[in-house]
C-alpha cells in the first residue's frame, strides 16, 4: 500500500509537470522577439496581403489563449501540427530526426557512463596515486572543453581517416548491403559520439569518485577489511553498489536528454538529428516544430525521472520508511 | 558564410529563406536583338565545344559538392532555402538562363519576341522535349505553371508571385509556343521568367484544385519527374541530394554521370572534407581558408561579389525624439566620412573585397552608377561636420545632441556577427569614438533583429549593420527601399513618394537606356541621402579539386540558380 501511494504520488506529480511544461512550451516561444510570418513573408514582391494570409494560415490571427486551446485539443488527438517551414507534419519530421539522433547520442552517453564509472572507481580505489591524479585531472580537463571546440579539433585531427560530416556515405547511388551500411554508419558515428563521450564522462568520474570515497569510509567497509576480504571484492561487492545510488539520477537525467540530441555536436558534424532540427526551428520561429521537439524532450526527461524515482524506491529502503 | 546561388536578401540565414531572383543585365528587349543574341550565343557555345557531344573531354564520374546551405523542401511552392532553388534550376526547365557573361541565353525557350509595346511576350520552346518519365514536355506545361502561380498567388503560390508580377495570362497556342500577356510593360520579364521552374502538369495538376492548399502539401519526393539536365534520384533531408544525368534532356547533356550535394552545418567541416578528398568542390570559401586551399593546390576562383555589407542609420523622419538628430544630413555625412572602408576590407575581409559605395554593386554590370564612389575616410572632416551641426563635445568625450549624449545602439544579426561583422563594428566603433560618438552593439538573431528594426513603425531603432544580396537585375534591390516593403523587406525606415515613382518608372521602362538613367538617379538619391552607408563588396570565393575542369562561374558562382551551364560543362581533367 505504501509503495502504491508512492507510485501514485510520483505519477501525479509527473503528469502535472508534463502539463505545465506543455503550457510553458507554448508560450515561451511566442514571447520571443521575431516570428515565423516575418521570415516567410520576406519574398520578393511580398505584400501586406501575403503577410496577412500567412498569419491567418498559421492561426496566428487568433488570441493567444485561443491558439493555446486549439494546440491542447490537437495535442490530445495526437496531432502536433504542421511545420511552418516546410508544411509537413511535425510528428513525421521529429520521428525522422529522432531516428538519427538516438543511436549517436546513446552510444556517446553510454560510453561516457562506462568510462566515467570506470575512471571514478579507479580514482577512488587508488586515491592519491598517479592513476587518481591522471583520471581526475583528465576528467576535469575534458569536462572543461567547449564541446564545439573539441569537436572541431577532433575533426581536424582525424580528417582523411574518419568522415567529417553526415551519418553515412552520402554519395552512394545504389543501395548498400546491410552490413557495409552499418559499418559505414559506425564510422560516421565515431567522431560525434567520441566528442560527446569526452565532454560528458568527466561528470560521471567525479560523482562516482566522490560517492565511492564516501562509501569506502563507511563502517561496513572497515569491517570487511577487518575480516580480511580482498580489496577487489570490497570495492566490487560492498563499496561500488552503494556508491552507484547517486548515479541513478544522473544517468536517468542524461538518458532523458538523449532525445534532445546534442545540439552543438550535431551542428559541428552535420548530424541530421533533433538537436539540429530544433536549432533550425528556433531561427525560423517554427512554433509547431519547437513545441513538438520540446514536448518530446520534456516527456522523456519526466518519464525517466519517474523511472529513477521508482528505481530509488526499489534500491533504497529508506525512502519507503 | 553562405553565398550560394544567386539569392536576394540579407545575411546568410535570411538568404536561405528567400527566393532566388535574377535579372537582365543587358535589357535586350528588341525582337531582332534578342533573337540575334540567342542564336549567336548558342552558335558560339557550339563552336567552342561548350558542353556538347563530340568534344574531347573525359566523360563520367560523380562530382561531389559540399554546401553550407540546405534544402528545406523539394516543392517549389514551399521551399525558401538556397540549394532548393539551385536544385530546381537543374531538374526543371526554365525558359531562359544566364551565361557566364551574364547575358540571357536559351534554355527551354529557343527564342523569344515581344510585341504590343512590351505587353505580350512570345516564347518558342524546344520541340520534341520529354520529361524523365517519357511524357511530352511542351509549352502547355509552362503555361499551366504560370497560370497556376497566377491563380493562387495570394495563397499557396505566394512565394512565386514575383515571377508573375503584372502578368495577366499565360497561354500555349501550340506545343512549342508560350504567350505571356502583361497588364503593362514590364522591364524585367526575362529576369522574372528565368527564375520560374516549369513543372510537369501531368504530375502537379491534381493538386491545383479547390483552394490549392494541396499544392503546398505535396512533398515532391525523389525520384522526381525531371526535365532538366539531371534527375533527382535521392534526397535525405539535411544530408544529401543526388542527381543522375537525364538522358531525355532537351539541351546539352552533362559530361558527368551524376552530381551529389552534401550539406554541412559548418564551413570548417566542409573545408576539412574537401581537403581530405571527401568532396570535389565546395560552393563557398571563407577568406580565412583561401590561403590554405591554394597551398593544398585546389582551384580557388575569386570574383567581385554582388553582396554588400551596410551600416544603416534610421531614415524614418517620424523616429523617436531621443535620436531624431540621426536625420540631420550633416550627421549622416559625418558618419559616412568616419568609416574606414579600406580598414574594413583589409581586416574583416582579409583583402578579399572592395570598399562599398552604391547599393547596386559594380559586379552586377552596367546598372551600377560608376559616379558614386566610396566616401573618403576623413575623421577631421567628420569632426568638423559634427561641430558645424552644433553637437558640442560633452563629458567623457561624447558629443551632446538635443540635450543627450550621442550614444547609439547598433543592431546586428548573429550571422553577420559570427562572420566578420563584429570586426567591422569594432573598426567603426573605434573611429566613431574619435569623433565623439559612442556605439553600443546589440546582437540579436536574424528574426529578432528585423523585428527590432521595424518595431513601432521604425521609430525605435537607431542604427543597424546588416548585408544585402542584390541580384544581377537591380529591380529587387531597388524595391526594398519602397514604402510598400515596410515590415517585409525595408530595413531603413525610408519611404519617399519620389523614390517610389522612380521605382515604378524603371520597372516599366522598356528602353534599357531609359531604365539605366532612372536607376542611376535612384542610386544617387540613396547615396546622397545616405540611407545605406555601403561598407564593402566581399568577393565571391569557391573551390574545387584540380581533378575537375571547365566549371564556369555565373555571377562568380558555379552552383547557382541562374544557369544550367556550369554543371553541364564540368568534366574530369586529363
Amino acid at each position: 500500500m505504501r509503495s502504491a501511494d508512492y507510485v501514485i504520488k510520483r505519477g501525479f506529480f509527473a503528469l502535472v509537470t508534463v502539463f505545465v511544461a506543455i503550457t510553458i512550451n507554448f508560450f515561451l516561444f511566442r514571447v520571443l522577439p521575431g516570428n515565423a510570418v516575418t521570415n516567410l513573408s520576406r519574398v520578393p514582391k511580398a505584400s501586406p496581403q501575403l503577410r496577412h494570409a500567412l498569419i491567418v494560415e498559421f492561426g496566428l490571427d487568433k488570441p493567444k489563449w485561443q491558439q493555446y486551446l486549439i494546440y491542447l485539443r490537437e495535442l490530445f488527438h495526437g496531432n502536433m501540427g504542421i511545420s511552418f517551414a516546410n508544411q509537413q507534419p511535425v510528428s513525421h519530421l521529429l520521428i525522422a530526426d529522432l531516428k538519427n539522433t538516438i543511436p549517436m547520442v546513446t552510444v556517446g552517453t553510454v560510453a561516457a557512463i562506462v568510462v566515467g564509472v570506470a575512471t571514478g572507481v579507479l580514482s577512488a580505489w587508488r586515491r592519491g596515486t598517479v592513476p587518481d591524479h591522471l583520471s581526475t585531472n583528465g576528467a576535469i580537463f575534458f569536462y572543461a572543453f567547449p564541446t564545439q571546440w573539441l569537436g572541431l579539433v577532433l575533426l581536424i585531427i582525424f580528417a582523411g581517416y574518419l568522415p567529417a560530416a553526415g551519418m553515412s556515405d552520402p554519395f552512394l547511388f545504389g543501395a548498400e548491403p546491410f552490413w557495409p551500411h552499418l559499418i559505414d554508419i559506425g564510422k560516421h558515428m565515431i567522431l560525434p559520439a567520441a566528442t560527446l563521450m569526452l565532454t560528458a564522462y568527466g561528470s560521471y568520474t567525479l560523482v562516482v569518485r566522490s560517492s565511492m570515497l564516501e562509501t569506502l569510509g563507511e563502517d561496513y567497509v572497515l569491517t570487511a577489511r577487518a575480516k580480511g576480504l580482498p580489496d577487489r571484492r570490497i570495492v566490487r561487492r560492498h563499496a561500488f553498489r552503494n556508491a552507484l545510488l547517486p548515479m541513478v539520477t544522473l544517468v536517468a537525467l542524461d538518458l532523458g536528454y538523449i532525445v534532445g540530441g546534442a545540439l552543438l555536436i550535431e551542428v559541428i558534424f552535420s548530424w541530421p538529428g533533433i538537436g539540429l532540427a530544433m536549432y533550425d526551428a528556433i531561427g525560423q520561429r517554427d512554433y509547431p516544430m519547437l513545441q513538438g521537439g520540446f514536448l518530446i524532450l520534456t516527456l522523456a526527461v519526466i518519464i525517466l525521472n519517474f523511472a529513477a524515482d521508482l528505481i530509488y524506491f526499489r534500491l533504497d529502503p529508506r525512502i519507503s520508511q | 558564410m553562405e553565398r550560394n546561388g544567386q539569392l536576394p536578401g540579407k545575411s546568410p540565414w535570411l538568404t536561405r529563406m528567400l527566393r532566388p531572383r535574377r535579372g537582365n543585365p543587358r535589357g535586350r528587349r528588341r525582337m531582332s536583338g534578342l533573337i540575334a543574341v540567342a542564336v549567336a550565343v548558342t552558335l558560339a557555345a557550339a563552336a567552342c565545344g561548350g558542353n556538347g557531344s563530340g568534344s574531347s573531354v573525359k566523360d563520367g564520374g560523380v562530382f561531389r559538392l559540399g554546401s553550407n546551405s540546405s534544402i528545406d523542401s523539394l516543392n517549389p511552392f514551399v521551399a525558401f532555402q538556397g540549394d532548393a532553388y539551385v536544385t530546381f534550376e537543374y531538374i526543371y526547365p526554365m525558359l531562359v538562363q544566364y551565361n557566364p557573361q551574364l547575358q540571357f541565353v536559351p534554355d527551354f525557350a529557343r527564342s523569344w519576341t515581344e510585341s504590343s509595346g512590351g505587353k505580350v511576350w512570345t516564347f518558342h520552346t524546344q520541340p520534341g522535349a520529354k520529361w524523365s518519365d517519357g511524357k511530352p514536355l511542351t509549352a502547355a506545361d509552362a503555361a499551366w505553371t504560370y497560370q497556376t502561380i497566377l491563380k493562387y498567388q495570394n495563397g499557396p503560390t505566394a512565394n512565386s508571385a514575383g515571377y508573375v508580377a503584372h502578368m495577366k495570362s499565360a497561354t500555349a497556342p501550340n506545343a512549342t509556343t508560350l504567350v505571356l500577356t502583361y497588364k503593362r510593360p514590364v522591364a524585367n520579364v526575362l529576369s522574372q521568367v528565368q527564375q520560374a521552374p516549369i513543372l510537369p502538369e501531368h504530375v502537379w495538376a491534381k493538386y491545383a484544385t479547390g483552394n490549392g492548399k494541396a499544392l503546398t502539401r505535396f512533398t515532391n519526393n525523389a525520384p522526381i519527374v525531371s526535365g532538366g539536365p539531371f534527375i533527382l534520384t535521392k534526397y535525405t533531408p539535411k544530408q544529401i541530394v543526388l542527381f543522375k544525368r537525364n538522358p531525355t534532356f532537351y539541351g546539352p547533356k552533362p559530361h558527368i554521370d551524376g552530381l551529389g550535394l552534401q550539406f554541412f552545418q559548418t564551413t570548417d567541416a566542409m573545408i576539412t572534407a574537401l581537403k581530405s578528398n571527401q568532396l570535389d568542390g565546395v560552393e563557398t570559401v571563407t577568406p580565412t581558408s583561401v590561403a590554405t586551399l591554394k597551398a593544398a593546390h585546389f582551384v580557388v576562383p575569386s570574383s567581385p561579389g554582388v553582396v554588400f555589407d551596410d551600416f544603416i542609420i534610421n531614415a524614418n523622419p517620424q523616429q523617436e525624439a531621443s535620436h531624431k538628430e540621426l536625420m540631420n544630413p550633416l550627421l549622416r555625412q559625418a558618419f559616412d566620412a568616419a568609416i574606414d572602408r579600406q580598414a574594413i576590407v583589409h581586416t574583416s575581409l582579409l583583402g578579399h573585397g572592395k570598399p562599398g559605395s552604391s547599393i547596386i554593386p559594380p559586379a552586377t554590370g552596367h546598372w551600377n552608377d560608376p559616379a558614386i564612389k566610396p566616401a573618403p575616410f576623413d575623421l577631421a572632416k567628420a569632426n568638423q561636420l559634427l561641430d558645424q551641426a552644433g553637437y558640442k563635445m560633452g563629458p567623457g568625450g561624447v558629443r551632446m545632441a538635443n540635450g543627450h549624449p550621442m550614444s547609439y545602439q547598433v543592431i546586428m544579426p548573429t550571422d553577420i556577427q559570427n562572420l566578420y561583422g563584429q570586426r567591422s563594428f569594432q573598426i567603426i566603433q573605434a573611429d566613431f569614438k574619435k569623433i565623439g560618438v559612442q556605439l553600443n552593439l546589440k546582437v540579436l538573431d536574424d528574426s529578432a533583429a528585423y523585428d527590432a528594426i521595424t518595431a513601432n513603425d521604425y521609430k525605435d531603432f537607431e542604427i543597424s549593420m546588416w548585408d544585402w544580396y542584390p541580384l544581377t537585375d537591380p529591380d529587387f534591390m531597388l524595391s526594398v527601399l519602397t514604402c510598400v516593403t515596410w515590415n517585409t523587406w525595408n530595413d531603413t525606415g525610408f519611404c519617399s513618394k519620389t523614390y517610389d515613382s522612380l521605382y515604378a518608372a524603371q520597372s516599366a521602362a522598356t528602353s534599357p537606356a531609359k531604365r539605366q538613367q532612372i536607376i542611376y538617379q535612384m542610386q544617387q538619391m540613396i547615396a546622397s541621402q545616405r540611407i545605406y552607408l555601403v561598407l564593402d563588396y566581399p568577393d565571391t570565393i569557391e573551390a574545387h579539386s584540380t581533378r575537375w575542369t571547365d566549371l564556369p562561374l555565373v555571377a562568380g558562382i558555379s552552383w547557382n540558380s541562374m544557369s544550367k551551364i556550369p554543371f553541364e560543362s564540368v568534366h574530369q581533367a586529363g
